[in-house]
């Protein structure tokens, strides 16, 4: 089966400093990566290459087979940025109005909404429990809220490809338990393929199907079940954790 | 934009900079060279016509600088410091007075010359109130233009002649004798505008720009009446523009005066309004960078005004 | 005389006029403006006009056919230092603007003049606007809010995240570009319309009132344009009754609705209580 998404040898510098090491790995239809690493690992950099958000400085990055650098076909991928990176709380706009933006990836010029639009808009609201929210300012969410928030925004024009930058790192228990439901849903029912980066190793065998774990390079990419038994890992993670990751598994 | 377009746009910037400071320093040292030439004292003056009265006085007999370049609104004019150099190298240093030059007491604090010779060429010239508004309560201003009242001209150039002479004795009987060769021509000028404005239908000038002309009102007896205060910052109001229209509309002027250098637009604002011509009136406050070239005299200008002044209030 | 009679003056009716639109013009731009941190801009691009002009009349080539092409470059290069060099767009902005103007003054003060004064020049006047102008104006502020209107959603989307906005397909590159060529031409040629007081305050003041008591964006962008308009209408009618300078009066009507709505914003969540 070809890949949705395929990187080879990507590397990328910055400042004198390599913080993505040569980097390989294809993700296929369906998958549920987690990609973990401990702060400074690259994980980020990593994904924002895979967003073109930058360029590599060597390698190669392919989405369905289309170099990345050429790609326009955003209206397939869906992305949920990490909390920190976001704005300007006095932003005017409602929680509608952010949601309606994630469907522009499939508008051309000139871009406009639609009823039918509108509707789609609202099934997302519902689907994330924010319907009520719909129009409140942003700016007058809880961490929670905007969270939900985006990801109405990331998966409102239904993308095959779905990427989270750390989703869940400062949210209540329940937003989090309810995300995670929700993608498990997407990923079962839909066949949304999904890359989640997080610093939360230990958890991550709660929900992905696979595991890339990265350190500027790739240490690890493969299923749990390949995780559970290797050596390598059970040295460099520990054992505590390596069993933590491997009993949620199964 | 690619990094290395950007460098080069970056240095083509620093370059452009740096050459024209050093055109800028140039045409300072270029003013230098002229005041370190010996023999002659040099002279610096602040507004054209000071500068031209000077230069007909003192002839080749001295150097004279105009420190206001062409141009340049006076009353918008700061001083820098290649300025302060030039005074520090002068003899004599001429200006209008504290109400036209605002900034003369700061600079020549900053002056350390105990050579100079300052002359304010408005020291023994009564100034008169500003009429501005109709119903002025005299708290209007005085108005600084002094010299565009001819009789006033023949005491700035006495006030000038005693200034070059305390600086250089040995040339005095030069300055009297042309001094008073030119007293002769603004007398006779004066003559003619006497009998050049003392027929005319209309005795009103309605002016688009700020007041300048009150001594020349006065001298030849004359309603003016100006769109803005003295202030060259200063904007007209609506009433005013209003009742300047009204005014124009009432009395039939057939002719808006603009002034000279700054954008006509108030001027054109009201000759559109009253669907009038308009005419220039110069307030000599500077002149053009061209006429400053062929060396304009100040009574060429003011007989071009005396001539856009006998149409525009339609004269015999 | 009274409100009514004045509006018989052609320059009055030309004040309303282009002031409306020129109001509606800026208050949008504003809005897009002030959430990417450019709400100085205007002043500063005026100061860029400034310098170009001076070059103009050093060469002897037509003023405004320098200052369009140089101050868009400059527009250009703010971007440039914003996005590359990591300085903040207000003081990308100060860079730009201050070294402007000391071009502009050093060629101003150079012993060899000027044939117009340059200051007059750069500073227009509401109530002395021509019909030319205001024609000109019209068309201006039609065609940019064309633009506008056209790339909503790409602005909307750039103002709050860009990286988001890059992924939905936005080429954060080409939206920036023309926010900041817009605000060029904007401002080139409004300054010379209305000056660079009503301009620049006309660039900023609504849009930070709007932004108080907004409830959404399309909400805000509406507000902009309303308190812009409202102020103009009523700036020009009190500065008739109480005899003061027009454009001023403007800039201070603005002002008040913008304390007027922060203090409302303020009181909100009081009121609540």
């Amino acid at each position: 089966m070809k890949p949705i998404l395929s990187v080879q040898n990507a590397s990328f510098h910055y400042g004198g400093n390599e913080v993505v090491q040569d980097v390989t790995f294809d993700v296929q239809l369906g998958d549920y990566i987690a990609l973990v690493g401990h702060n400074g690992s690259g994980k980020s950099t990593l994904l924002k290459l895979l967003l073109n958000l930058l360029t590599p400085s060597s390698g190669k990055i392919t989405l369905w087979g289309t170099p990345i650098n050429i790609f326009s076909d955003w209206k397939r991928i869906g992305y949920l940025p990490q909390n920190v990176q976001l704005f300007n709380p006095l932003f005017p706009a409602t929680v509608r109005e952010v949601v309606a933006l994630g469907l522009l990836s499939q508008k051309q010029f000139p871009k406009r909404l639609t009823n039918v639009d509108r509707e789609i808009v609202d099934n997302a609201l519902k689907q994330m429990h924010i319907m009520s929210l719909a129009d409140r300012l942003v700016g007058e969410l809880s961490g929670g809220q905007m969270q939900r928030t985006l990801l109405a925004r990331a998966i409102v024009n239904t993308p095959e490809l779905l990427f989270l930058d750390e989703p869940v790192s400062a949210i209540d228990t329940e937003t989090r338990n309810d995300f995670f439901t929700y993608t498990a849903k997407l990923n079962k029912e839909k066949k949304t393929t999904i890359i989640l980066v997080t610093h939360d190793i230990e958890h991550s065998g709660g929900y992905a199907n696979k595991m890339l774990y990265l350190d500027k390079k790739i240490l690890f990419y493969g299923n749990f079940g390949q995780l559970c038994a290797s050596p390598h890992m059970k040295q460099h993670l520990g054992e505590e954790i390596q069993h933590i990751m491997c009993h949620q598994h199964s | 934009m690619s990094i290395k377009i950007i460098s080069i746009i970056k240095c083509a910037g620093i370059v452009l900079i740096i050459a024209l400071v050093i055109f800028g320093l140039k045409s300072s040292l270029l003013k230098k060279d002229i005041l370190s030439s010996q023999h002659k004292i040099k002279v610096v003056t602040t507004l054209y016509p000071l500068f031209h009265f000077t230069k007909q006085i003192g002839g080749e007999f001295i150097d004279t600088i105009l420190l206001i370049p062409p141009g340049v609104e006076p009353h918008s004019f700061e001083p820098k410091p290649r300025d302060m150099m030039i005074l520090n190298e002068a003899d004599l240093f001429i200006y209008t007075g504290p109400l036209m030059e605002t900034w003369v007491e700061d600079i020549l604090k900053g002056v350390s010359n105990p050579n100079l010779v300052v002359v304010n060429a408005s020291r023994q010239i009564k100034l008169i109130p500003a009429v501005f508004h109709e119903k002025s309560d005299g708290k209007e201003g005085l108005d600084p233009h002094i010299w565009l009242g001819l009789n006033n001209d023949l005491i700035i150039i006495d006030e000038i002649t005693n200034g070059l002479i305390r600086k250089d004795k040995k040339n005095s009987l030069v300055y009297l004798k042309k001094a008073k060769e030119y007293k002769q021509n603004l007398e006779s000028l004066d003559s003619e505008y006497k009998a050049g404005l003392s027929n005319c239908k209309k005795r009103t000038i309605v002016y688009g720009g700020h007041y300048t002309f009150g001594y020349l009102a006065k001298n030849y007896k004359l309603n003016y009446v100006a769109a803005q205060g003295i202030s060259s910052d200063a904007e007209p109001t609506i009433a005013d523009l209003s009742n300047l229209v009204e005014l124009v509309k009432i009395e039939k002027i057939p002719y808006i005066f603009y002034q000279e250098l700054s954008s006509p637009k108030v001027a054109e604002t009201i000759a559109q309004e009253t669907g009038t011509q308009m005419l220039l009136l110069n307030g000599a406050h500077t002149v053009t960078k061209q006429d400053f070239e062929r060396d304009i005299s100040f009574i060429e200008i003011m007989k071009n005004n005396l001539l856009n002044l006998r149409k525009g209030l339609d004269c015999n | 005389m009274d409100i009514i009679a004045i509006l018989h003056y052609g320059f009055i009716q030309r004040a309303f006029i282009t002031g409306i639109f020129v109001a509606l013009l800026c208050s949008t731009l504003g809005l897009f403006l002030i959430l990417r941190r450019l709400s100085l801009i205007g002043d500063g691009l005026s100061h860029v006009s400034f310098g170009a002009i001076a070059i103009g009349l050093f060469f002897g080539i037509y003023p405004l056919f320098v200052a369009i092409p140089l101050v868009i470059l400059a527009s250009i290069a703010i971007l440039q230092l914003t996005e590359r060099a990591k300085v903040y767009g207000d003081a990308a902005i100060g860079i730009l603007s201050s070294v402007a103007l000391a071009i502009g003054v050093i060629l101003a003060s150079t012993s060899h003049g000027f044939t117009v004064d340059l200051f007059s020049y750069l500073f227009g006047n509401i109530l002395a606007i021509s019909t030319f102008e205001m024609i000109i104006s019209i068309i201006l502020s039609v065609v940019v809010l064309l633009v506008l209107y056209l790339f909503y959603y790409d602005l909307v989307s750039l103002s709050f995240n860009e990286q988001l906005a890059q992924v939905s397909g936005v080429s954060a590159k080409k939206i920036n570009m023309l926010l900041v060529v817009l605000t060029a031409i904007t401002v080139v040629l409004s300054v010379r319309v209305v000056g660079i007081m009503l301009i620049s305050s006309l660039l900023i003041l609504p849009a930070v009132t709007a932004l108080q008591v907004a409830r959404s964006f399309k909400n805000a962008l509406i507000l902009s344009a309303s308190s812009a308009v409202l102020a103009l209408l009523i700036g020009i009618v009190i500065s008739f009754t109480i005899n003061i300078p027009t454009g001023a009066t403007i800039v201070l009507v603005n002002f008040f609705f913008f304390l007027f709505a922060l203090i409302r914003n303020t009181l909100r969540p009081l009121i609540r209580k």
